[in-house]
């Protein structure tokens, strides 16, 4: 069975790109939401088995939506999606929970990889 | 890593590993067999190849390397220490020395390096050296390929409790280098992450570079942890690897040797151990030695010596005010002015005594290089000469112990040159066929005295004086009135060398007339003493401090004057019947002692005009032998005074050293008794 993976990112670009790595490295996208509120509820309907969350969104940040996923399920796995220089919230998004990390621009291989690790721990 | 921002503390480090490994050397050839000192050379020079090759300094770490090649095959006895290996081991260090002049100041020469490197290898046997360059590459292919065949990794006193503790609770203590893959982005953040999940198995014990340096991305993809943790390390390895963008894990057993490391303290980790109490998360452990090892860290600071200056001089301004404002709670009838200055000068005293003492430092700073010169002179001149230091751990202020190394130096110079007979003389002469130097530094009241005494042949009066009439410097007649030790004074005159043979180390005459001034100018007394025969004694007095100095003051006609306390034996008061005439010299008996009378001013205008009325106030001065009676108006009383220099446009003026504020503003001169007598 495909792993199901919820990419959540505010624009429209972005997601689309993960999508089209994604899926051709053998994940099912299960679900996009846009910012942390629309995260929260797909996670709850769809049950991926990991989380892309973008960390600047509108309505709910990604870190907020980490804390809040986290809460009600402490085996979540959710990695973050980061712009360059986004050290200290990298950091923040780690310590709510986070089990990893990558950076834009996107590396396909580098994505991927990170999936794998997270989805094997 | 902003290398020069870790400049200042990589020489002052690098040049204490020096000494030791001058210090050490030194005595190895007294002791050959004594491995501990080889071992305490070896981590000497491994850890300045560590710190070097971290700052990129690579000539440094390519003489340190060979240098602990070199070592290494002394540590495991397939070389002894011969003389020729000493003489190459020493030469190598100067050019380490040479080194680190040229890192500090890049405007002098390059340096090379070559040449001695060449000496080391020549030392080695060739086929040990085939088998030691064997030896290093096994070696690095056992450890991460990334690390420069050591861990740089310092341990601090504290951080090798954590370990001894470890290894009794039977934990795995391991370095694990990490490598992060080439390309990461936000790298220091991967560091972090492997930071944080060893933080839940274990202790981080120490990071190579420093936490914080991880934090801030100023590191290459590779850092070395000394961890110790419960797990097996296959465990630690596999949860590490959960981390993605990780190219490499290496573990490696840490081993008993590894303590080698000083136990020095590295004032640059400091930081790093702050910043990582700082990490939100962590192991509570670590959090708790940190907090240990906070309060071990900070009891001692480098400062630097020019803020310790200024902070003198404000010091020496807020003394003044203070004497100033206590002159005014005297006067003032308000009792609350009274008693708030003598708060303010009783804090002011605390604060002078603890900043004075902030500048003091133990004049081994100077002996130490001694030995070593003192070793090379004797080879070269083929003189046994033995140096014993007495008294290394006596405290003086900071800026007498910098200008007090050259003289000492020359007058060490020639105690082994002119004082110190051949080796057949001395046998000749029924001694030992070592000679003998002691340097000693002492306490005597608030002076140090710093003695350089040798049991060489001893200073011939005779032969002073004849040099003296020869050299036109007086003539037949007023040498045949002088005394010995009178005689022996010349030798601090301008021109002046009895040596018959000029060597490049002393015998030009102008060394210890330079020496004298040099003493002098630190207001400080030198003295000679000699058994023909025997030896020589040359004594150096020096105020313990520069900057401010307890004085009485005194009146003469509209004048106020500062006599340093030192050089009083004591007030009196002389009336007319008390004096005598000698030599129409005016002399008073005091204790059976007479002691010649002149009044401050005459003194000071060079011509005696004092006119009596009743009694007079006389203050007893001494300055070394000489003893004189000054006759002055008024005694006003003692107070501290700050010395302040007259300015390069006066020159130098003869009796005066200096002056100073008072309190009510005024300008007083100090007097130099030394050169007013």
């Amino acid at each position: 069975m495909l792993a199901g993976i919820l990419i959540t990112d505010d624009t429209a670009f972005m997601r689309m790109t993960l999508k089209n790595i994604l899926s051709k490295n053998g994940f099912d996208i299960v679900g996009e939401a846009a910012d942390g509120l629309e995260a929260i509820d797909k996670y709850k309907s769809e049950k991926p088995d990991l989380v892309t969350m973008d960390i600047t969104m509108p309505n709910m940040d990604g870190i907020t939506a980490i804390k809040e996923i986290m809460s009600f399920d402490a085996g979540a796995k959710i990695i973050v999606c980061s712009a360059m220089g986004q050290k200290t919230l990298v950091i923040e998004a780690l310590n709510a929970g986070a089990k990893d990390f990558i950076v834009k621009p996107f590396q396909p291989d580098r994505i991927v990889d990170a999936i794998h690790k997270v989805l094997s721990s | 890593m902003d290398v020069n921002e870790y400049k200042d503390i990589y020489l002052a480090e690098a040049r204490e590993y020096l000494q030791s490994l001058n210090d050490s050397l030194l005595k190895l050839e007294s002791e050959p067999d004594n491995g501990e000192l080889v071992q305490e050379m070896f981590r000497a020079a491994h850890s300045l190849k560590g710190m070097s090759a971290t700052m990129g300094y690579d000539h440094v770490t390519k003489l340190t390397h060979e240098m602990e090649n070199i070592l290494h095959l002394l540590r495991e006895g397939s070389l002894a220490l011969s003389s020729p290996l000493a003489d190459v081991l020493f030469s190598s260090f100067d050019t380490l020395e040479n080194l680190l002049a040229h890192i500090e100041n890049p405007q002098l020469p390059e340096v090379a390096t070559q040449s001695v490197i060449d000496r080391l290898n020549e030392q080695m046997n060739p086929s040990e050296a085939e088998e030691l360059e064997v030896c290093a590459t096994a070696e690095e292919v056992l450890e991460s390929p990334m690390l420069n065949q050591d861990h740089p990794l310092v341990l601090e006193e504290f951080e090798k409790e954590i370990i001894k503790e470890a290894k009794e609770q039977g934990n795995n203590l391991c370095f694990i280098t990490v490598k992060i893959s080439e390309g990461s982005l936000l790298k220091s953040v991967r560091a972090y992450m492997v930071i944080k999940a060893l933080e839940e198995l274990g202790v981080i014990i120490k990071a190579q570079p420093p936490v914080s340096d991880l934090e801030e991305d100023n590191f290459e993809h590779t850092f070395t942890i000394l961890f110790q943790s419960s797990m097996e390390d296959d465990a630690i390895e596999r949860c590490l690897y959960n981390i993605s963008e990780i190219e490499s894990i290496t573990l490696q057993e840490y081993l008993a040797s590894e303590e080698v490391n000083q136990s020095q303290i590295h004032k640059k980790d400091e930081a790093p151990q702050k910043n990582s109490q700082e990490q939100p998360t962590g192991n509570k452990a670590v959090n708790a030695t940190n907090a240990a090892s906070l309060a071990v860290q900070e009891k001692t600071v480098r400062v630097d010596t020019s803020k310790l200056d200024k902070l003198i001089n404000l010091v020496g301004e807020l003394v003044i005010n203070r004497t100033r404002i206590v002159e005014l709670g005297k006067t003032e009838a308000s009792r609350g002015i009274m008693d708030a200055s003598e708060q303010l000068d009783r804090i002011t005293s605390e604060l002078q005594s603890a900043i004075m003492k902030l500048r003091m430092v133990p004049i081994k700073q100077v002996f130490d290089r001694f030995p070593r010169m003192v070793r090379d002179l004797s080879k070269e001149k083929g003189k046994n000469v033995c140096l014993e230091m007495i008294g290394e751990d006596t405290e003086l202020d900071r800026s007498i112990v910098n200008q007090i190394g050259d003289p000492l130096i020359h007058l060490l110079r020639n105690s082994m040159d002119h004082g110190i007979e051949s080796t057949e003389e001395r046998v000749k002469a029924g001694k030992t066929s070592e000679g003998n130097i002691t340097l000693t530094a002492r306490h005597e009241g608030s002076y140090i005295a710093i003695e350089v005494k040798d049991d060489g042949a001893g200073l011939d009066a005779e032969k002073i004086l004849r040099t003296a009439v020869k050299k036109k410097m007086m003539t037949k007649e007023e040498a045949d009135a002088l005394k010995a030790e009178e005689a022996y004074n010349l030798i601090f005159a301008n021109g002046f060398s009895t040596a018959k043979k000029v060597t490049d180390i002393s015998g030009r005459g102008v060394g210890m007339d330079a020496v004298k001034r040099i003493v002098e100018g630190l207001n400080g007394l030198i003295e000679v003493y000699s058994v023909l025969g025997k030896g020589t004694s040359i004594i150096i007095r020096l105020p313990l401090t520069l900057a401010i100095i307890r004085a009485l003051l005194v009146r003469t006609g509209d004048e106020i004057y500062a006599i340093p306390v030192e050089n009083i034996r004591e007030n009196l008061h002389v009336t007319e019947e008390d004096i005598k005439n000698v030599n129409k010299q005016k002399v008073i008996s005091l204790r059976n002692e007479v002691i010649p009378l002149v009044s401050l001013e005459g003194c000071l205008k060079e011509q005696e005009d004092y006119h009596w009325t009743g009694e007079v106030p006389t203050v007893i001065v001494v300055s070394g032998e000489k003893k004189s009676g000054l006759m002055v108006d008024e005694l006003l009383g003692q107070q501290e005074i700050v010395i302040k220099s007259l300015g390069s446009m006066m020159g130098k003026l003869k009796g005066i050293a200096g002056a100073t504020v008072l309190g009510n503003g005024k300008v007083a001169l100090i007097l130099n008794i030394a050169t007013l007598l």
